[in-house]
């Protein structure tokens, strides 16, 4: 956990990631229109993924698929029934003119990855595509942006973590963790820079020893995992600094330059979104059977932290050695490679740590506990491996 | 009960345009409205479930098979301003 | 070619199956009707004989189940390459890229597409006078409303325009106009009939069904409508527990009929109209069935239920006509000037109201005092309509509190207009099947009888329906007639 310190007064981050995961299934969310990968503009479109009247959403059953493997391997817990919601607001890229998602009964909750609670796992569908198109004279000479739908309904999983993470650093490292056991589960690219990894994150400072929350400010557009460290880091020393001055941080959504630094209050699109959501009409409820659950759960590769463990028994590997060859995938797999090719595990664990990026940060360290969200039931803090695997809520399976 | 400030409100939200006169008739319309509706308002419905949805299906799915996208022509075809990239629109930005 | 006209589309289906009348011929004589429609039922007819593909692709219109006899279909069907409006202003122009498939399977059963009725815009209304071409004036009368919003499908096979037709109900669309036509409406089982290519207003309300002259021909489309089960395309849909067979029954005995105490008394029902439903109770009794007088707490707070469920879906529904791809695009500088025009511009009074209505109930601070109260009402409304079925067969109410009433009487009183939906949205909320059919006349006007039953009792209800049909006798002809010129008889039964 990192502490600030600033003229003597020293205060402690607090950081939630709230993770947007594009599911590589075959077709989209809600259509059968097949995924988009840099097609032509429209033309992986159909009249439901335009939002055409009198259209019907009709769920990809492998996006529910791919989800419960995520809720599994994040260890979370099953809503036994969760419901599809709409969300309401007007923009180009959002054809009904509402979003389907989930909202107060999530298909997962309460879940925890090293050290991090999980708070909700749900689905939803993606936005289209407003791309900049220039000064339109049809539009009485202002800009005009152009909407491409194929990516419009594409399937996403939401990820939200309690705001469990102290530092820059350690949030950037959690997040390699979650992409490397995503990547490992095969449900997404997750690639950041294509946007198929989409992190927002939700910051704020307090105090340090103190247990209540700061204002939190939401921080978005950081499409790299070192933006998203420049960016924490900047907001967290805006933050500072307001405090500093005996100021007050407003919440608000601020936009990350990373090619000047700055953190821009993002029109606040009119008013703060009264999203007014209700259930989905359209669809049913999910009741995962047991069938759903387990196909899922069969389906699960050994996950990093899984790996992590088998390298320490196993391999007699250093606890922060096994970690980090565990977590990066492709030092592991470039590790387990050269072990096949013979050798003991000192030589390929040692090119392997050579092969490491220089600036590692500490490995992942217990969040600070939240006294504002109770821990899931657990006496004792969040730790690494103490956590034993527990299987979703039985009663509805 | 619903004034001429929440009309507004809520016709911003639904992004609906109302004249001055719509605006009040609106006003009156939607009260009578929602007084007749109050009436549920004096029923006791404290143990009652409410109900999301109409049919008792669940897990209702379709195979992650892919089917024919539209013709990029046809996509375009009811478009009212339709540019060299897509539907077009005036940037949010601009708004 | 007035012979044609008087035969019921399950007569003119056997006669072009037996080889007596060609489905061509059909379509042509009722094309011609059509075209000189002068009550507003129609918004849109093609040219000429039918497309390639709208008859049954697969043989000849006499090797189908519904022998190539053509149909009327409600504007907020959308059809492939056809005008697509919902009788709204903001979709004026709109040619949708699919089929609902509710008219593929008609058409791929033998029900080539008429033309498009009218209707009150975005099925928001009880006497379509709230469309954006004009209102439906109803051929019993023509000064007077035919009821809403399926008004142009019950016109059109009122006045012998169309043999048939279907509709779509919400909280009594099909079975309101139906009553104040003087013909047969059925709104099936939520769920019993795809809801792909309906053009949305309240989507756990809304329906497809039949409006026909009689309770067979609503049966035979039912059928085809159902007969190829569930459709995927429409996640809320469902295989029907068994077929639906052609009712045959003549009479009641040995059935348990429910009164709704709440509905059927209450102030708001015209003294006509209780006059006609208390004979149609006698015929019950004298057919057999035992009829009883039970409660069903709280459906008299079903309008109020409703006001608030069906805005509020209907406020996210309508969402999408924002002029971004398709239909109108107002002329505007910024993008909420082109939300705001386009919508303001677009839609009519009626649907502005509802969907300020919706948006209200749905806002924050609003939620669960109106959306939350309004599905907590509905579930007890279900509960009562279970409970009533352990004691009963089927419920009836009267379809509609009044006979049709003048153009123009309750254009002014929103609350006046939704009263029109009384007796006919409990079973709405409940997502039950119900017909109405036309059981006798007051003052010369239509009154129908609503008969409702549990979920899939649709054989159970079209059962009853057919044998009390038979024993009332109902003469729709005057209504064709009157099309024709001739002034519609207007004598008391």
């Amino acid at each position: 956990m990192t502490t600030i310190t600033v003229a003597e007064r020293h205060y402690e981050p607090v950081i939630g990631l709230e993770i947007h995961v594009q599911l590589r299934t075959r077709t989209k969310m809600f259509c059968g229109c097949a995924l988009s990968f840099g097609e032509e503009p429209n033309t992986r479109t159909c009249p439901v993924c335009l939002g055409h009247p009198g259209t019907l959403p009709a769920p990809n059953a492998e996006a529910i698929n791919f989800a419960l493997m995520i809720g599994l391997a994040l260890e979370c817990r099953l809503a036994p029934r969760s419901i599809f919601h709409r969300k309401n607001y007007f923009y180009p890229d959002l054809p009904k003119g509402y979003q389907i998602s989930q909202y107060d009964i999530p298909l997962w909750s309460h879940g925890w990855l090293d050290g991090v609670r999980i708070h909700r796992v749900h689905l939803e569908e993606d936005a289209a595509k407003l791309v900049h198109a220039g000064t339109s004279g049809r539009i009485h000479g202002a800009e005009a942006s152009e909407v491409d739908f194929n990516r419009g309904g594409t399937p996403l999983v939401e990820i939200v973590t309690e705001p469990d993470l102290g530092s820059p650093e350690q949030a950037g490292e959690w997040l390699r963790l979650l992409r490397a056991t995503l990547k490992r589960l095969g449900v997404s690219d997750v690639n950041m820079e294509e946007g198929s990894l989409r992190c927002d994150a939700n910051v704020s400072i307090r105090p340090a020893g103190t247990a209540d929350l700061g204002t939190k400010t939401e921080l978005k557009n950081m499409n790299s995992f070192r933006f998203l460290e420049r960016g924490i880091a900047a907001e967290i020393q805006r933050q500072t600094e307001i405090l500093h001055h005996d100021g007050a941080v407003v919440q608000e959504t601020l936009h990350y330059d990373p090619a000047i630094g700055s953190l821009t209050p993002l029109r606040s699109k009119e008013e703060a979104h009264d999203y007014r959501y209700f259930p989905e009409p359209d669809l049913v409820p999910l009741a995962p059977t047991e069938e759903m659950v387990e196909r899922a759960r069969v389906a699960l590769p050994e996950l990093p932290a899984a790996r992590a463990e088998r390298f320490e028994r196993e391999l007699a590997l250093a606890p922060e050695t096994a970690q980090l060859l565990a977590f990066r995938s492709e030092l592991g797999n470039y590790f387990e490679a050269a072990l096949a090719a013979g050798g003991d595990s000192a030589a390929p664990s040692g090119a392997a740590m050579a092969r490491a990026p220089r600036s590692i940060p500490a490995p992942s360290q217990a969040g600070s506990p939240s006294s504002s969200s109770a821990a899931w039931g657990k006496a004792t803090p969040p730790s690494r491996r103490s956590r034993p695997r527990r299987s979703p809520s039985s009663s509805a399976c | 009960m619903i004034g001429r400030s929440q009309v507004l409100h809520v016709a911003r939200l639904a992004r609906l345009e109302l004249d001055a006169g719509e605006v009040e008739r609106m006003a009156g319309e939607l009260s009578g409205i929602l007084d007749h509706i109050e009436r549920i308002a004096e029923l006791d419905l404290d143990e009652v479930e409410p109900t999301s949805h109409v049919v008792t299906l669940e897990n209702v799915l379709r195979a992650d098979e892919p089917r024919a996208s539209l013709p990029r022509e046809r996509a375009l075809a009811s478009a009212p301003d339709a540019g060299e990239l897509g539907f077009r629109v005036p940037s949010p930005a601009a708004a | 070619m007035t012979d044609v006209v008087e035969l019921t589309a399950a007569r003119a289906a056997e006669l072009v199956r037996a080889g007596e009348l060609s489905a061509e011929e059909l379509f042509s004589a009722y094309r011609e009707r059509a075209a000189a429609d002068e009550l507003g039922a129609f918004l849109w007819l093609p040219e000429g004989s039918p497309a390639p593909g709208d008859g049954d692709s697969a043989g000849r219109p006499a090797d189908a189940p519904l022998g190539g006899v053509p149909l009327a279909v409600k504007d907020i069907f959308c059809v492939e390459g056809t005008p697509t409006t919902a009788a709204s202003r903001i979709l004026e122009g709109y040619v949708p890229p699919y089929t609902a498939t509710a008219v593929e399977r008609l058409a791929a059963a033998g029900a080539p597409m008429l033309g498009k009725t009218n209707m009150d815009e975005f099925a928001m209304g009880s006497s379509n006078e709230n469309s954006a071409f004009g209102p439906v004036r109803n051929p019993w009368d023509s000064e007077r409303v035919p009821g809403g919003s399926s008004g142009g499908s019950a016109v059109a096979v009122a006045a012998g325009l169309a043999p048939w037709s279907i509709g779509t109900d919400t909280g009594g669309s099909i079975r309101q106009p139906a009553a104040l036509c003087g013909l047969v409406g059925l709104k099936p089982t939520y769920g019993a009939v795809s809801r792909y290519g309906m053009i949305a207003f309240a989507s756990s309300f809304d329906q497809c069904g039949p409006i026909t002259r009689d309770v067979t021909d609503a049966a035979l489309l039912f059928r085809a409508l159902t007969r190829d089960g569930r459709d995927p395309c429409d996640a809320t849909s469902i295989d029907l527990p068994e077929p639906v067979e052609l009712p045959a029954a003549e009479r009641l005995d040995g059935l348990r009929v429910g009164v709704v105490r709440e509905l059927s008394e209450a102030e708001a029902i015209e003294p006509g109209v209780k006059d006609v439903f208390r004979a149609t109770l006698s015929r019950v009794e004298e057919l057999g069935g035992a009829v009883e007088e039970i409660s069903l707490p709280h459906s008299e707070h079903g309008l109020s239920a409703y006001y608030v469920l069906a805005p509020a879906e209907a406020s996210a529904n309508l969402a999408r006509y924002d002029g971004v791809r398709f239909g109108l695009r107002a002329e505007s500088g910024d993008l909420l000037s082109l939300y705001e025009r386009t919508r303001g511009e677009g839609f009519g009074p009626e649907v502005k109201r509802r969907i300020m209505l919706g948006t209200y109930a749905l806002s924050s601070g609003y939620y669960e005092a109106y959306y939350g109260r309004a599905q907590r009402v509905r579930t007890k409304i279900a509960e009562a309509f279970a409970a009533a079925f352990e004691r009963v067969d089927l419920v009836v109410t009267p379809t509609s509190p009044s006979a049709a009433f003048r153009l123009g009487e309750r254009t002014d009183d929103p609350l006046a207009m939704y009263m029109a939906d009384y007796c006919t949205v409990p079973t709405s909320l409940a997502g039950l099947p119900a017909i109405s059919i036309p059981a006798g006349r007051s003052d010369g006007l239509p009154i129908g009888f609503q008969i409702t039953g549990p979920a899939f009792s649709e054989n159970r209800i079209l059962g009853a329906a057919h044998a009390l049909e038979r024993a009332i006798g109902f003469d729709s002809s005057p209504a064709r007639r009157a099309s024709e010129g001739a002034r519609a008889e207007v004598a008391a039964p």
